[in-house]
């Protein structure tokens, strides 16, 4: 009985162990189940791309999925600045072992039908796994190498103007 | 030298003016009553690249501090630093007194003899302008493009090497687009003067933009040389199916926009315009997924600014003719020149 007791206190012990060590997250994270693509072989290109989602988590906790095309390259990697992408912008949050986040799309370059810009609020769990986020049907990791796109840059100065400090 | 010029400044002074054709520089130099361009090539032709404006700005009552120090050589149509006489290509200064540069040719990889091929002696000269050639070649940035056997290349060899010193071929090219950056427009974004060139002539010129709104230190498009693939791709009908955001398929060569197809192909023209042609990097440091494409709805995309591609706006009249010129060759892009630096 009493090892009963331990085990048990052991095991809640290790779990609130567990929970401390989640970390808040930082930077960008790539979905990692994409499809990747080479270039046509005569533009003799060291490069592959691929359509991919990318969540950024800042360190002031605001938030940015954004959906486009990521090319790879020998030493880079970047988020293609001409193909089409969608952004949607919020905030996160870190309650013990539970990553939250609230966002609205804020930007698409081709339209939807029907579809009106900013989109209403959505929130979202995302789960800790390890190094890899969980997020919606999709598996996120740590790309440090996305860390300094221009992109984001311009997505959380953009924000900061148009919604203001007080959303985030 | 001199500050550099402000946009707004330089198309004041120098909207009013062109550069002299080829012909036109030859004649200028033939003794008089002499019929112009018989075909004999004149005794100097390094003196060709020496003609300024400064008398037709003149006689149209246009002098002012401005022009007298900011006048262009009519031949070449590069801006001459009226203290020292030197042309600015770009790159480097020409001068045009001597046929010569006044700096070696330079990379922004290291290179030994930088543009150079051992198999062609004479590019072996750092110093040389178009080959000593310049009745039949032209030198818009400095780096020596020029047409060879009827196609744009790079002098010497047009060999680059990439961040892991591999060796890259470059392709004939038919065309050359070159963009010099010539300021900031309300935006933010970087503007550029376009001249088309199709072989050795000035096809079509206009004006472009790159960059981010009211961020100019981000999202422009990198200065350096690129290349459109001869090929068309076919227009876009859906959104790429390995995309869940509506995100089209993304082109490698160039892709005309036709609205009328269906409610999806209206969308991306109300993006990117009626056509847009991929800028494939040669420097592959420089990749960005950089496209040539307009601006032509009333979507965010069509506030005179981009994410990092080179836009023309809603003026067609260059890629229409980059289309139907050199729709089924390789096209040359060689961008922001004016602001390259040498390592």
């Amino acid at each position: 009985m009493i090892l009963r007791y331990l085990c048990l206190a052991l095991c809640l012990l290790g779990n609130d162990s567990l929970r401390a060590q989640v970390a808040p997250p930082s930077g960008a994270w790539r979905q990692t189940n994409v499809t990747w693509k080479k270039p046509p072989a005569e533009l003799e290109l060291k490069q592959r791309y691929a359509e991919a989602r990318i969540l950024y988590f800042s360190p002031d906790q605001r938030f940015v999925l954004l959906a486009g095309t990521v090319i790879q390259g020998p030493t880079s990697e970047v988020i293609s600045g001409g193909d089409g992408r969608v952004v949607y912008f919020g905030t996160w949050k870190l309650t013990g072992s539970s990553l939250h986040v609230e966002y609205r799309l804020v930007s698409r370059t081709v339209a939807k039908e029907g579809e009106t810009i900013p989109g209403p609020v959505q929130s979202e769990d995302v789960r800790v796994r390890g190094s890899t986020l969980l997020f919606q049907k999709d598996r996120f990791s740590r790309d440090e190498k996305l860390d300094g796109d221009d992109e984001f840059k311009i997505i959380l100065e953009r924000e900061s103007v148009r919604q203001g400090p007080s959303s985030h | 030298m001199f500050a550099p010029f402000t946009a707004a400044a330089k198309e004041e002074t120098f909207s009013a003016f062109a550069p002299w054709s080829a012909d036109e520089c030859i004649s200028a130099f033939e003794p008089e009553g002499k019929k112009a361009h018989q075909g004999v090539a004149p005794q100097n032709p390094a003196l060709h690249q020496g003609i300024t404006w400064s008398n037709s700005t003149v006689a149209l009552g246009l002098r002012s501090l401005a022009v007298e120090n900011r006048i262009r050589s009519r031949c070449t149509g590069k801006e001459r630093d009226a203290e020292s006489g030197l042309d600015m290509f770009g790159a480097r200064y020409y001068g045009s007194s001597l046929g010569r540069f006044m700096t070696p040719d330079w990379s922004s990889r290291p290179s030994p003899v930088p543009y150079a091929s051992v198999a062609d002696p004479q590019t072996l000269n750092l110093y040389s302008y178009v080959l000593n050639n310049p009745l039949s070649k032209t030198d818009p940035n400095g780096h020596d493009w020029f047409d060879v056997d009827g196609k744009w290349q790079w002098q010497k060899g047009h060999v680059y090497h990439d961040a892991d010193g591999n060796a890259t071929k470059a392709k004939g090219y038919a065309g050359l687009l070159v963009a010099e950056a010539t300021g900031t427009n309300k935006q933010g974004a970087t503007t550029y003067k376009l001249t088309l060139y199709d072989q050795n002539k000035v096809a079509a010129t206009g004006t472009g933009f790159s960059g981010n709104n009211n961020y100019a230190d981000t999202g422009a498009i990198k200065v350096g040389n690129y290349q459109i693939l001869g090929r068309f791709d076919a227009p876009p009908t859906a959104p790429n199916p390995a995309s869940s955001d509506n995100n089209p398929p993304p082109v490698y060569g160039y892709q005309k926009i036709d609205p009328s197809i269906n409610p999806y192909a209206n969308a991306v023209y109300q993006a990117y315009g009626p056509m847009r042609a991929r800028l494939n990097p040669l420097d592959p440091s420089g990749s960005q997924g950089a496209y040539f494409h307009g601006q032509f709805g009333d979507a965010f995309h069509s506030e005179g600014w981009t994410h990092g591609c080179l836009s023309y706006g809603r003026d067609t009249t260059m890629i229409d003719y980059m289309s139907s010129h050199f729709g089924n060759t390789w096209t040359g892009v060689s961008v922001g020149t004016q602001v390259e630096k040498p390592q």
